[in-house]
């Protein structure tokens, strides 16, 4: 449609006038030889093409406009296609980067303690405010218990085993092992 | 398809910047975290170890601030289980904390030691008189730290608890004051700091009963923070401080082999050789 636009708006050239103008009529000339003359002012019939021709050269010329800038658009696209690609390959590798780093900002920590009389054995520590529930350990046939825990590297940590809820007693396996002031003794663990 | 490789290639180089320009900022993130000690629901993040917004060791020069957090104590101990359990002892309570936190002490402090003796059903009194001893020793701490920004407010309260542990087992005060100090001005994190004090603490202990003098022994703090050992390192140390007690050697042999072998940016390995060839 804009191409039929652009031939209505081609209106009158005066001849004379103007070298642009001069040089445009004589490529309506050249183009058009059955239509000499035709366009211009000054006693000539004004410009006037034939619609339906002039709608039709302009699809043909949009349509070898759309398929040459649709070739030339390939290799773009492609590029794009690539470029997002390798942009959500670095943002999950990056995702992943951050996953591993913070994961090795804490280390799994299991405690272990063989108690083969005990009914219960939980886990108190500075961790975990000293209150047990939900560090219960659990039992293995062999009669040890043992709880994994994820603590955050770099500091050390408080730590007592308390058997069948009442009593408080040190990890045996650790040398590292402190008077709590209270009475008692707590072990300690740096990662 | 000379032209689709450029295209390949420019991908890849743009991906790769990317990656990098992703991955740089991650990599800077402390490895400090958020403070919490573990990713269970009951962390050691919560409650009120990571509350604590004055920082620590400017004791006395914010009374405001500190007047708040002997008010946030209070309400603490009002509120809190534990505090619940302690009424009887609630103004002695109150009375031995509120110098301590206006003089520079993190609150927590008390609230973690007081939920530690609930948990472990200390008597009332018992945790008063162990309050009093640790509360003299966090304001001290307070008074070796005064005026420095160091450490980070999110990390006092650990370290005024290591302190504390540490000089309740043996450490010299001059030994707390060398690493902290040291600590302050190489800008080594407070919980590198804690757990020197806290191994060279167990290291003490493994001692204690020896003929052993407090102060050779303090230097084993000193060269603890000082070495290239990571903190994760630090128990294998008192182990092997357990290790050569049970064969025969004496503090000031352990602490000359620390010297040798640690001191001089040596390894684990180098410290066994030099205990045990």
């Amino acid at each position: 449609m804009k191409s039929s636009k652009r031939a209505r708006q081609a209106g009158t050239l005066s001849p004379g006038s103007d070298p642009v103008v001069d040089a445009a009529r004589e490529f309506i000339e050249t183009r058009d030889p059955g239509e000499a003359g035709v366009g211009l002012a000054g006693g000539a019939k004004p410009f006037r093409r034939d619609r339906r021709m002039a709608e039709a050269s302009a699809d043909a010329i949009m349509a070898r406009v759309r398929q040459t800038s649709g070739r030339n658009r390939a290799p773009g696209s492609r590029i794009a296609m690539m470029a997002i690609a390798a942009v959500l390959v670095a943002a999950l590798s990056s995702i992943a980067t951050i996953g591993i780093i913070r994961s090795s900002a804490t280390v799994e920590v299991r405690f272990v303690l063989s108690a083969p009389e005990a009914s219960s054995v939980m886990l108190a520590a500075d961790f975990n405010q000293w209150t047990p529930d939900g560090y219960a350990l659990k039992r293995s046939p062999d009669g040890h218990w043992e709880i994994t825990v994820p603590l955050q590297k770099g500091k050390s940590y408080a730590y007592n085993f308390v058997i069948d809820g009442e009593r408080w007693i040190v990890d045996p396996s650790t040398a590292s092992r402190l008077d709590d002031g209270f009475g008692g003794s707590s072990s300690t663990i740096s990662l | 398809m000379a032209h689709h490789h450029s295209a390949r290639l420019a991908a890849i180089f743009w991906g790769m910047a990317l990656l990098l320009a992703l991955s740089v900022p991650a990599q800077a993130q402390p490895s400090g975290g958020s403070g919490t000690g573990n990713d269970k629901p009951v962390g050691s993040g919560g409650g009120d170890k990571g509350g604590y917004s004055a920082p620590a060791g400017r004791g006395g020069t914010d009374m405001a601030a500190s007047g708040s957090a002997a008010a946030d104590f209070e309400v603490w101990l009002s509120s809190s289980r534990e505090g619940q359990r302690l009424t009887s002892v609630r103004e002695r309570l109150i009375a031995i904390a509120t110098p301590a936190i206006e003089a520079g002490v993190p609150f927590q402090v008390f609230s973690a030691r007081i939920r530690e003796a609930v948990a472990k059903g200390v008597a009332p009194d018992i945790i008063v008189q162990a309050l009093e001893v640790d509360a003299g020793r966090w304001m001290w701490l307070a008074g070796v730290l005064r005026g420095a920004d160091w450490p980070p407010a999110r990390s006092a309260p650990d370290l005024y608890l290591s302190a504390a542990s540490a000089l309740r087992n043996g450490l010299m005060q001059q030994a707390v004051s060398d690493v902290v100090t040291f600590a302050r001005s190489s800008g080594a994190p407070a919980e590198k700091a804690g757990a020197a004090l806290t191994t060279a603490a167990a290291i003490v202990t493994v001692y204690r009963n020896g003929d052993s003098l407090p102060g050779i022994l303090g230097n084993a703090a000193v060269l603890m923070i000082h070495s290239r050992l990571n903190v994760g390192q630090y128990a294998a140390v008192a182990d092997m401080a357990n290790r050569a007690r049970a064969a025969g050697i004496d503090a000031g042999r352990f602490i000359a082999a620390m010297e040798a072998s640690l001191g001089r940016g040596g390894t684990l390995a180098d410290l066994e050789r030099s205990l045990f060839g």
